[in-house]
């Protein structure tokens, strides 16, 4: 499956998509990208 | 051994009130965190009640924790200014190249107030939206009432939501990791129990732009 | 343009051990879709509400089905059809409320492919839902149906939280009203879970009716011997006589001992998310004589709580109606 920014779904009165909220797929690069600070920090203040 | 608060050795630097601001704030956002996503990982409960009661006492401490902050405290401790600024950059530079090392902080260093910043943000859009979302559903007080926006509005507030709740589990992934550095210790320390030696105090800090209350 | 009563397409996959099914589970997760009789999964497709990667046939996997005794009961495999239950002796000897609870759903070709996995595992029959919406059960964040305007007679008196469906089956009922246990297996092991784990309301998952898990196959279901040969009474009320799911229906296992209610179980569906045992009726008329009262005071008593929606409060007094006959008329 693609990682989504979102979730949508078709509108209730068909045509349009509308949007339901934030897809929680991204959780995973949220806490990726927070370990790479904390790596990043990590070994540039023990270099 | 003396006791430090009367030796002179123990400099204040949160009130026991400001404390438990802080502790509540961190079980809150805890619980909040924890309904909100061990679901999602198929750890599955009635996460719901737990949440927007969480929701409403995180939002009634962090009310209370700004009025304080305005009125009672030194608002412009946690507010960057020019010497901050310098600083950073100074830092930033010196990464790369020697300069003069930055100049020693006031009461909150440089990076304390943008993170201060950053999470002050991310609650208050978690509390705006999660304060939204409460008309969404029943509880023992109002009953829900989805009629207040149209579908689209509630979309925005649902991704407003979810993004600044996935943002603040790597803000609080990051807080904790500082938190824990040996060399961050000595600041720790202080949101247990409320003070740091004086020989913290005088290595770490700048004695003109940080003074404790009970020297003022 | 949504384009209906075209399947899109999925690959089909029919194993025939159930090690391959887990394999399939394993490779494809949550894009895996599998499949009884497939009597409630062939309308999700061909809506396109449901487009599944991979649709998993279990219905040639023999060891799911049958029925056999055993030292402690009985045990019905999960791909045992609805006609089988209803027509198979032990069932119709010693668990008579399942037999009948079958013999209730749908139509004759429903139940002869009809599984009773997929009749307790069915999905929400919400109008709302099963037209595809973005409700809160759909993924969505609202709900359709507990509105001014909704229509939302076929809805949830009990138990809801966001979202108002109801669990059609007319299997469970009777299941639970016996203590079945739910035997789930995945390529990591096995679970055995009881009625209240097994099913699940919104408060716990607003997008699933059981706690299978993606990876997880119902093998098979076992009935205790506690039950067996007890009074039972099944009945069903839709809005037609056949080939309509229940607007409530009740089953009930009693064990009467010189005019005596001993013990018993009495469960009704279509009034929420979950087949609601009534165990504070229960408690009311263990102990106390079979009678004209003592039901009535039951069919009163089990409608506590309810909070009806805007056009379902007629399932207040059917339910105690139900509740008051599944007492007085419950027969060995
Ligand atoms: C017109 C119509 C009328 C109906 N009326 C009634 C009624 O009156 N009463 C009633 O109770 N039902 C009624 N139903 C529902 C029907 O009885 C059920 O859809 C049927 O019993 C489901 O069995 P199945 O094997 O065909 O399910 P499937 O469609 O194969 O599966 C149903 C669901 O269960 C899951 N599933 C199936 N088997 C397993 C398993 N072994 N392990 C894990 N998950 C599994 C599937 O993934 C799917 O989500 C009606 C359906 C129709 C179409
Ligand atoms: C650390 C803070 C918080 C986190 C991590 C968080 C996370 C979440 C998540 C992930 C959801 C699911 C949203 C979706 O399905 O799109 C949610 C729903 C919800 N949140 Fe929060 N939230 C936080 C704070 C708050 C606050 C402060 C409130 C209220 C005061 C609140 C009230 C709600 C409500 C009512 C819902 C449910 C809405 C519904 O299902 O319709 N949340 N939250």
């Amino acid at each position: 499956m693609h990682p989504q920014l979102f979730r949508y779904a078709q509108g209730p009165y068909g045509g349009h998509e509308v949007l339901l909220g934030a897809s929680f797929d991204l959780l995973i690069w949220f806490v990726l990208a927070a370990m790479a600070v904390i790596i990043f920090h990590a070994v540039y203040k023990s270099g | 051994m003396s006791d430090p608060h009367t030796s002179g050795k123990a400099v204040p630097r949160h009130d026991l009130i400001d404390r438990l601001y802080h502790w509540v704030m961190a079980a809150a956002v805890f619980i909040l965190m924890g309904t909100a996503f061990l679901p999602k990982f198929g750890i599955k409960f009635e996460w719901l009640t737990a949440h927007w009661i969480s929701g409403i006492v995180l939002g009634v401490i962090v009310v209370l924790h700004i009025f304080r902050a305005i009125i009672w405290q030194n608002f412009m401790a946690m507010v960057p200014d020019g010497k901050d600024i310098v600083g950073a950059w100074r830092t930033l530079v010196g990464a790369f190249a020697d300069t003069r090392a930055p100049a020693k902080p006031g009461k909150y260093n440089v990076a304390q107030k943008f993170y201060h910043l950053g999470i002050a943000i991310v609650i208050l859009t978690l509390m705006g939206t999660g304060g939204a979302m409460l008309f969404k559903i029943d509880t023992p007080f109002w009953k829900r009432n989805p009629y207040v926006l149209t579908d689209e509005q509630w979309g925005l507030i649902y991704t407003v939501h979810g993004f600044a709740a996935m943002g603040i589990v790597a803000m609080i992934m990051i807080h904790i990791y500082f938190a824990l550095r040996p060399d961050e210790w000595h600041l720790t320390r202080t949101m247990f129990r409320g003070w740091m030696t004086r020989k913290e105090y005088e290595s770490h800090h700048d004695t003109l732009r940080w003074v404790p209350d009970t020297e003022k | 343009m949504i384009v209906r009563d075209i399947m899109a397409d999925f690959e089909l996959y029919q194993p025939t051990q159930l090690k391959d099914a887990f394999a399939l589970l394993d490779q494809y997760g949550k894009d895996a879709w599998k499949m009884g009789g497939g009597y409630d999964s062939l309308s999700w497709f061909k809506e396109r509400h449901k487009q599944p990667k991979a649709v998993i046939d279990l219905g040639g996997i023999a060891e799911m089905k049958g029925i056999s005794e055993t030292a402690d009961g009985v045990t019905i495999g999960a791909l045992t059809t609805l006609t089988e239950i209803e027509n198979d002796p032990i069932i119709k000897g010693k668990y008579r409320v399942l037999a009948e609870a079958a013999a209730k759903v749908a139509s004759p070709q429903i139940r002869n492919a009809g599984t009773v996995g997929g009749n307790v595992s069915q999905d929400a029959r919400c109008l709302y839902y099963r037209y595809g919406l973005p409700c809160y059960r759909a993924g969505g964040n609202t709900c359709f149906a507990d509105t001014p305007e909704g229509v939302n007679r076929e809805h949830a008196l009990f138990e809801s939280d966001r979202c108002v469906a109801v669990s059609p089956s007319d299997t469970a009922v009777a299941l639970v009203a016996l203590d079945a246990k739910y035997v789930l297996r995945s390529s990591k092991g096995e679970r055995i879970v009881s009625a209240e784990d097994f099913f699940v309301g919104p408060k716990v998952d607003i997008m699933h009716l059981t706690s299978t898990r993606p990876e997880e196959i119902l093998v098979a279901i076992n009935i205790p011997k506690k039950w067996a040969g007890s009074a039972f009474y099944f009945e069903k009320v839709a809005d037609r006589n056949t080939w309509d799911f229940a607007l409530v229906n009740v089953a009930s296992a009693i064990v009467v001992k010189n005019g005596v209610i001993e013990d018993c179980r009495i469960v009704c569906n279509g009034v929420s998310a979950v087949p609601r045992r009534l165990t504070a009726v229960e408690s009311i008329v263990k102990g106390k004589p079979m009678s004209e009262e003592i039901a009535k005071l039951a069919g009163q008593s089990s409608t506590r709580g309810a909070r009806p929606l805007n056009y379902n409060g007629f399932k207040i007094p059917l339910m105690a109606n139900l509740v008051t006959r599944a007492i007085r008329d419950a027969k060995v």
